[in-house]
């Protein structure tokens, strides 16, 4: 592009008016002509930043940063890798536990089905319930008075005493 | 407007085409496990993105950690990738969201502040004029302090258009945005650098606007 095209362009420019290539064009000569450079600002001096030079790509660098992307990248694998058998181990783990729960309650919440397991529970617990029977009777004659006395086997501090009139004796 | 958007770029004088079809390829790869095609898309648009990224945030260093984000992110969503899409407009998409997230997060006006000051303590003797400025790189110190006063969508589509000599669909495909915003983002940011530029460094400015 030559400086007379150029400055005819600047209008169009600023308008966004060019296509593609002349647009391209345009940015090289403001980049690379000084004289047309002061007409571009002349016009808006805000065409100056349009001239920034391109910064140098620095190679150093953007092999470090594809190593660090790489590197976090297969770390991600590495960790989908661990985690994907650990949650199928857990899951199955869950099922287990979760049908032997249900059957456990299943067979305990039965009525019948003859669970000898549970009448046997339901047996002790009926044999467990009716008090001990008296230990001591003291039938104190001629004062018309019978005394009970009443304890646990497992606990041998308490005991319950009754005075009976043996006329009301059921 | 559907049309604009799924564009497929094919500027044959720049081979950009081959370009852009050589990423698909790799792209491909990439998706079926080829760690190395992926390596490959890395090291031939980290530059790029950097230099964008990089004006954005007027941070080197937190430019590098958006470029790794971005191709970490790039990988992870591979599959949704459309090879009707530039691979490095959909790449400049995610690296410049991820910038402009980054530039809302963080509070940059004192750092720009200070930065003004010391460019200020340095710019001192003749002033150079714009014919000058290119040549000794002033003027890449005075667009990384100038962008400073623009949004983050201002500031990214100047920086890609202006700055990384994309055209507008382009950029207007990189924000999300139409053609139209981009336009309308280019030319309030043209007004606010004019002001700053005339506010802060009148020494740069053509004779005829000095006053």
């Amino acid at each position: 592009m030559n400086c007379e095209t150029f400055e005819g362009l600047i209008e169009a420019y600023l308008a966004d008016d060019l296509d593609d290539l002349r647009r391209r064009g345009f940015r090289e000569h403001l980049g690379s002509c000084g004289t047309c450079r002061d007409k571009a600002v002349e016009a808006d001096c805000s065409l100056i930043l349009s001239a920034a030079p391109p910064r140098q790509d620095d190679a150093q660098k953007i092999e470090a940063v594809t190593q660090a992307v790489m590197g976090q990248i297969r770390q991600q694998r590495i960790e989908r890798r661990l985690h994907r058998p650990r949650r199928r181990w857990l899951a199955a783990a869950a099922m287990v536990v979760v049908t032997l729960m249900g059957v456990t309650g299943w067979r305990l919440l039965s009525p019948d089905d003859g669970d000898d397991t549970t009448l046997a529970v339901v047996e002790a617990k009926a044999v467990e319930r009716p008090a001990p029977p008296p230990r001591l009777e003291v039938d104190m004659a001629g004062e018309g008075v019978r005394v009970y006395q009443y304890a646990d086997d497992d606990d041998g501090d308490t005991a319950v005493y009754f005075i009976v009139n043996p006329a009301m004796e059921l | 407007m559907l049309q604009d958007k799924l564009r497929v770029f094919s500027g044959g004088a720049s081979g950009r085409t081959e370009v852009t079809m050589d990423d698909r390829e790799a792209v491909r790869a990439a998706r079926s496990g080829d760690e190395e095609a992926f390596a490959h898309l890395v090291r031939r648009h980290s530059g790029g993105l950097h230099r964008a990224v990089a004006r954005i945030l007027r941070d080197d260093t937190e430019a590098w950690d958006v470029v790794q984000m971005a191709f970490v992110r790039a990988w992870q969503r591979l599959d949704r990738y459309d090879e009707r899409w530039s691979f490095a407009t959909w790449l400049y998409r995610i690296g410049t969201n991820l910038a402009i997230d980054l530039l809302r997060s963080r509070a940059s006006r004192e750092r720009a502040h200070k930065a003004g000051t010391e460019h200020r303590l340095r710019v001192v003797g003749e002033p150079p004029g714009a014919s000058d400025l290119a040549d000794h790189r002033e003027v890449d110190r005075l667009l990384d302090r100038l962008v400073g006063a623009l949004t983050p969508q201002q500031r990214s589509a100047f920086v890609l258009r202006e700055v990384e000599g994309m055209d507008t669909a382009e950029v207007a495909e990189v924000l999300g945005c139409s053609a139209t915003t981009v336009r309308n983002h280019i030319f309030q940011a043209r007004k606010v650098l004019r002001r700053e530029l005339a506010r802060e460094y009148p020494e740069y400015l053509p004779k005829s606007h000095r006053g």
